[in-house]
């Protein structure tokens, strides 16, 4: 009766079967790169909200546009996504206004350059959002895949020994359930980090329409 | 198109870093809670080392009792032949035939049986001993009142041992013949002697050889008592009301896979409810533990329990 097992969590992780290593090791490196991408994203988004929120101050006080256009073209490196769609639909109507197209053509070649700069934007903020998804929703089955590799191993190793105790199968169980306990790890943060970037996200392109829209009929005001 | 991946270099060490940060943090919780989840466990289990041995003190005097008794009657057999002899004295060469021949066997058989006590003394003590204390009383008191009045009776007891030389006795040509096969007996008794003292030297070598083997052994058999004890006391269901520091002795039959076949009470343990219960629990218990050591395996134990000591 050796009840004296090591359960370190290391003895653990080192006494559990091939594939359940293999388990493990592939949830770690997946809840590295979801880890990272949660940092990033987190950074990114509320980079850009930061961003758009001083932009939407900057010109709805009553800036002139002309000013506005000049430094969020020289700034390009620390502008935000609003600040780039203000200019390339800017940029669009000064060149077809230059032109003297009629009113209909030059604020929809705008909108269309908004339109088009506000779905890179979209996307770009969108972007590795749908791995966080799939790390949640795919990760625990992972886990528990090595769970029950591990355990069915601890239960055929059970089966050859007369008198079967707990202690016979409890470490295989343990050192099953770190796979489990990985698995969770690596998708309980990503499901959290998921629908609150998606939330975020979903706001600011709101709002980032609505400027559009805005910006839109400031443009055709300004034709007449 | 230029600016996006500037405006992405600007996250991307310090979330590298988190993540390797985040990951150290669940690594070093994980191997601090579950390495201190492990201590618990460890310090319960010196509790329950010594709660075995505990009961294995009352066992080897269980256990050992039996073969203690057995080997000594093997001893009184053998000095009952020589009284026996004694009464008619006239024959005295007599002694000397009977013992040289049993005594050299005997007694390498006496202190072989010494290093291995238990599975020889059993099956032969018993029988032998039995029926011939019973014929020994008869013929001592025959012999001394009869011997004179009757010499006839004498024979008849004799015959059994040695019948024909007893009666011959008187005759002088037996006499020189007995001489003869007195001096005989006493070459034999001496040749019988010196393969007796090396017998002795080799059992004393084996003997200091066997030591370590025997103790080994006693452990063996008092932690299997004590392994048999501590499953039939898990399931004893005590009678209300029972006091004291009662015993009780049972003789278990058992089948070499440790099924229980008879219960014999033995020594009551002065509470008929106390016994049944002790009983029944050494039924519930088969089949009961197996040696770890299967010479140490018998068919009928006697097994003493105190089943309110710990």
């Amino acid at each position: 009766m050796e009840v004296t097992t090591d359960l370190s969590i290391i003895s653990l992780i080192s006494n559990a079967s091939v594939l359940v290593k293999l388990v493990m090791a592939l949830l770690l490196g997946v809840s590295l790169v979801s880890w990272y991408w949660i940092f990033r994203k987190w950074f990114a988004i509320r980079n850009a909200r930061g961003k758009t929120l001083k932009f939407e101050r900057d010109f709805w006080s009553g800036g002139d546009l002309n000013a506005l256009f000049q430094s969020a073209a020289n700034d390009r490196h620390h502008s935000g996504p609003m600040e780039r769609i203000f200019e390339s639909g800017y940029r669009e109507f000064a060149k077809l206004r230059s032109k003297n197209a009629d009113s209909n053509t030059t604020i929809g070649g705008a909108q269309r350059a908004m339109r088009a700069t506000y779905q890179r934007e979209i996307d770009d903020l969108e972007a590795h959002l749908a791995f966080l998804a799939s790390v949640g929703s795919v990760s625990p089955y992972v886990g528990l895949f090595g769970t029950v590799w591990g355990i069915m191993n601890a239960f055929r190793g059970l089966a050859n020994v007369t008198s079967a105790t707990l202690a016979h199968v409890a470490p295989g169980i343990a050192e099953a359930l770190v796979a489990t306990a990985i698995g969770l790890f690596a998708a309980i943060p990503a499901v959290v980090a998921y629908n609150r970037f998606a939330h975020d996200i979903d706001r600011l392109s709101v709002r980032l329409e609505s400027f559009m829209e805005e910006f839109s009929n400031i443009l055709q005001r300004q034709l007449r | 198109m230029m600016r996006y991946p500037a405006a992405r270099e600007s996250g991307k060490w310090p979330s590298v870093l988190l993540t390797v940060l985040v990951h150290g943090l669940l690594a070093a919780f994980l191997f601090y809670g579950i390495h201190w989840q492990a201590r618990p466990p460890a310090v319960i289990e010196v509790g329950l080392v010594p709660a075995i041995p505990a009961p294995q003190p009352p066992e080897p005097v269980a256990a050992k009792p039996e073969p203690a008794p057995q080997p000594e009657p093997q001893p009184e057999p053998k000095p009952e032949p020589v009284p026996e002899p004694p009464p008619p004295p006239p024959p005295p060469r007599v002694k000397p035939p009977p013992p040289p021949p049993p005594p050299v066997k005997p007694e390498i058989a006496q202190k072989a049986p010494e290093p291995e006590p238990k599975p020889e003394p059993k099956p032969e003590p018993k029988p032998e001993p039995k029926p011939e204390p019973k014929p020994e009383p008869k013929p001592k008191p025959e012999p001394k009142p009869k011997p004179e009045p009757k010499p006839e009776p004498k024979p008849k007891p004799e015959p059994k041992p040695k019948p024909a030389p007893k009666p011959k006795g008187p005759t002088p040509e037996e006499r020189a013949a007995r001489a003869e096969q007195k001096r005989m007996q006493e070459l034999l008794a001496r040749e019988a002697e010196m393969a007796r003292q090396q017998a002795l030297l080799r059992q004393e070598a084996l003997r200091a050889a066997d030591a370590q083997q025997a103790a080994l052994r006693s452990r063996a058999a008092a932690d299997y008592a004590a392994r048999i004890q501590a499953k039939v006391k898990g399931n004893i269901v005590l009678p209300p009301g029972t006091q004291g520091d009662p015993s009780a002795l049972f003789q278990v039959d058992q089948l070499p896979d440790g099924t229980v076949i008879a219960v014999r009470l033995e020594r009551s343990s002065g509470s008929p409810a106390l016994d049944s219960a002790i009983e029944r629990a050494i039924h519930r218990s088969s089949p009961l533990p197996k040696p770890t050591d299967s010479s140490l395996f018998r068919r009928t134990l006697d097994l003493t329990f105190w089943p309110l000591r710990n």
